[in-house]
């Protein structure tokens, strides 16, 4: 049985061109015939409904209509066309503590809020005290609410309007009051709720919230349903929404041979998710390229591309404070027990791990560039450094902002050392971890272009040869010319990766 | 109305803060609001005992004129603000909206009967008896609350549109202050004008409450039929005006 029929509801808003808010200025815009609004719609032909002990969430970018909806459910606005159906007692905490009175006590504010939310006066004093207790607020029964702390406000607030036992809950975003242990108590609350069988829908913009609490989601854009259902697989497809919105320094660029075809496809990792252009044509299509992930996503994480088991396509992985979790079944997401986990590699601050195949058996290893210019090699694939086993190399010559890199230029099948220095890549082709003019590669640039973007090592053309690449804009620049210029026809440019 | 009556107990919690608001929580503070309209009284009193050769009901007389008036004149100000005036209840939360107006207008006849409990003595004092027809005067009272009550329904919501509405109201109620007999006596009404004076039903009210309470005679039909007539038009086109408007009140707000 459902508790809420969502039935094809519009909702049109007017938008005054000068707000006009009284009779004279009214008066003077019919007198010079102006339009007086446009239009715009906030909803169009949403329709959905929500079974009983359902918990459904609401997500979407501000101004996709979340708000409008859920004020629309609590007959606090009303649909232009289209209907809603509701069963049950409902409790709607689009704001928490309305009608409080700062003049009036705790308690007398209690049977106001109550009263506001329909409940009678002798319902509320059978759970009188529970509501003082959850809030833990006692002691303060007696005191005016002006005297109030905005916290010990909405404890209150919160605790009237929880331990009301309403049958559906609309909520925005009110979850997060309190400090953390009273946060605790409102999860516990929610989980009660949803044991108890009640039926809540929640609009928020906390993804681990909705993916904690949410059976099902509604993906709002632009006032239409864009996806409607399992969680997961919204909070996913909202993830690619904001993907298109323009690229954000926070969008790591990426090499990885994902089919195994010898040829590196270009990647896009942002927002834990990874966005691979399969058909190399340098642009993201989700019809023909590959989105996955999320894998989850902390602050500081590092995306990877490792062949770890030398099967010639390489998996994703992140090095997370530390620890490898290498992605081996393939699905972008990181499983323990079906994917890897490895470390710690004894991660420092600063730490900028890389993935090279040094010895050139197939299988790249892993490995860490600590600040200061020393490589370290994990040659014995444990995760783990082991002095003695592993290799430690340099160190390359310090100097602040230096990106390593592995690359395998010559194509001798080994990937080699090299340090992206402010505009130039420096190779350490006679791999003794040191690089020196004359006996290594000659320096690649200086290039301006390359200052401005991000370098990546890819092997574009399958010719077991890695060149050298810029990120920059959401554009490639292959360095066609392999001398790190990049000057007008000396490299092609792919993208933009979003459009 | 049945939605209404679902409500009552927010209705009644809403006409208590609205009073206690109004009263600062004490009892002094009703007394306190007495203040200015028993000033005004007395100054009436003085200003115009001699004018027109006043007997010696005067005082009752102006008393229980501007007691009335204060009523109309309390309740629908004070109704103009009702709904702007708590957006929090309008957009965040359903509640039937009818109820701010209706709280707003309970606590102006709480206040309003407070006022009259307190004149009454008074009009004891200066008439040496009470008329047996004061009972009349809850009926009186009913009627014309329905009368206030449709105006300010009307109000409230066009003022979430029209926010000038306070001043011009505010103009029509002192218009409407001297276009009715509170201080003056109707003697002073010419033959010619007096049909279209006698429409006003403020007019009617104030004389029909002086019938009850000064003079001890019953209210004439015609005022009666005048005063019913307007109480269900103003309260037929408050709730109509109210209910199409409603519907965007928590966009406009």
């Amino acid at each position: 049985m459902s508790a809420i029929t969502v039935d094809n509801i519009s909702k049109k808003f007017r938008l005054p061109h000068h707000k006009k808010t009284t009779l004279f200025q009214h008066a003077l815009g019919l007198m010079k015939r102006q339009m007086t609004y446009e239009e715009f719609w906030a909803l169009r032909d949403i329709s959905f409904e929500v079974e009983k002990g359902e918990t459904l969430g609401i997500i979407g970018r501000n101004g996709s209509g979340k708000s409008t909806l859920l004020k629309i459910l609590a007959k606090v606005l009303y649909p232009d066309s289209g209907t809603v159906q509701i069963s049950g007692k409902i409790a709607s905490f689009l704001e928490l503590g309305v009608g409080f009175q700062p003049e009036l006590t705790a308690a007398e504010n209690i049977y106001i809020y109550a009263s506001v939310l329909g409940i009678s006066r002798r319902e509320t004093g059978m759970v009188y005290d529970q509501i003082l207790d959850f809030a833990e607020l006692k002691r303060f029964e007696d005191m005016k609410l002006k005297n109030f702390s905005s916290g010990m406000y909405t404890r209150l607030a919160f605790s009237t309007a929880v331990n009301c036992n309403p049958d559906i809950m609309l909520v925005d975003e009110a979850l997060a009051v309190g400090d953390t242990a009273f946060q605790k108590k409102c999860m516990a609350k929610i989980d009660e709720f949803k044991a108890q069988g009640k039926t809540i829908i929640l609009v928020s913009h906390a993804m681990d919230t909705v993916r904690k609490i949410c059976d099902r989601t509604v993906l709002l854009h632009n006032g239409v349903i864009v996806s409607l259902g399992d969680t997961d697989s919204v909070i996913l497809d909202y993830a690619s929404l904001s993907g298109s919105a323009g690229l954000k320094p926070e969008h790591i660029p990426l090499a990885v041979d994902w089919d195994g075809d010898g040829r590196q496809e270009l990647c896009l990792f942002k927002h834990g998710l990874w966005f691979i252009d399969m058909d190399h044509d340098g642009e993201f299509d989700p019809r023909s390229d590959k989105k996955l992930g999320p894998f989850g996503v902390q602050p500081g994480d590092i995306p990877l591309a490792i062949d770890w088991d030398g099967d010639g396509r390489q998996d994703l992985a992140i090095y997370r404070q530390g620890k490898w979790y290498i992605d081996i079944n393939r699905n972008g997401t990181f499983e323990p027990g079906e994917d890897l986990e490895l470390g710690p590699f004894g991660g420092q601050p600063g730490d900028i791990p890389l993935a090279i195949d040094w010895d050139g058996d197939g299988r790249q290893e892993m490995a860490i560039y600590r600040p200061g210019g020393k490589w370290l090699i994990d040659l014995n694939r444990n995760g783990i450094f082991d002095p003695g086993e592993d290799l430690e190399l340099g160190p390359f010559g310090v100097h602040p902002g230096d990106v390593p890199m592995a690359i395998g230029w010559d194509g001798d099948g080994r990937q080699d050392l090299a340090i992206f220095r402010k505009d130039t890549l420096y190779i350490d082709t006679n791999r003794d971890g040191l690089y020196r003019e004359g006996t290594d590669l000659a320096p690649l640039g200086p290039s301006p272009l390359a200052e401005a973007g991000t370098p990546l090592a890819i092997d574009w053309q399958g010719n077991r040869r890695q060149d050298y690449c810029i990120f920059l804009d959401g554009n490639w620049y292959m360095d066609s010319e392999r001398n790190g210029l990049f000057l007008e026809g000396g490299y092609i440019r792919f993208g933009p990766f979003f459009r | 109305m049945h939605e209404l009556w679902q409500y009552r107990e927010l209705t009644w919690n809403l006409t208590v803060v609205e009073l206690k608001n109004r009263y600062q929580n004490t009892t002094l503070g009703f007394l306190w609001s007495l203040l200015s309209p028993l000033l005004l009284a007395l100054v009436m009193f003085f200003v115009f005992r001699y004018m027109w050769g006043q007997g010696a009901d005067f005082p009752a007389y102006l008393l229980v004129g501007l007691m009335a008036w204060r009523f109309f004149a309390m309740g629908t100000t004070s109704s103009v603000y009702a709904i702007a005036g708590k957006p929090s209840l309008v957009t965040k939360i359903y509640i039937p909206r009818k109820i701010l107006v209706l709280s707003n207008m309970l606590s102006n006849l709480i206040s309003s009967l407070l006022e009259f409990i307190i004149i009454i003595p008074i009009v004891y004092v200066v008439l040496g008896h009470l008329p047996e027809t004061i009972v009349l005067f809850p009926l009186i009272f009913l009627i014309y609350f329905w009368f206030v009550y449709g105006i300010a329904l009307f109000l409230s919501s066009v003022f979430v549109y029209f926010r000038d509405l306070s001043q011009i109201w505010e103009v029509l109620v002192n218009v409407l202050f001297f276009l009715s007999p509170i201080f003056y006596p109707m003697v002073q009404i010419t033959d010619r004008t007096r049909f279209f004076y006698l429409l006003n039903p403020l007019t009617e009210f104030v004389i029909m409450y002086r019938d009850v309470m000064i003079y001890g005679t019953l209210p004439a039909w015609y005022s009666l039929v005048i005063t019913i007539t307007a109480s269900i038009a103003a309260y037929v086109i408050g709730s109509i005006t109210f209910n199409k408007l409603q519907r965007r009140f928590a966009e406009e707000i």
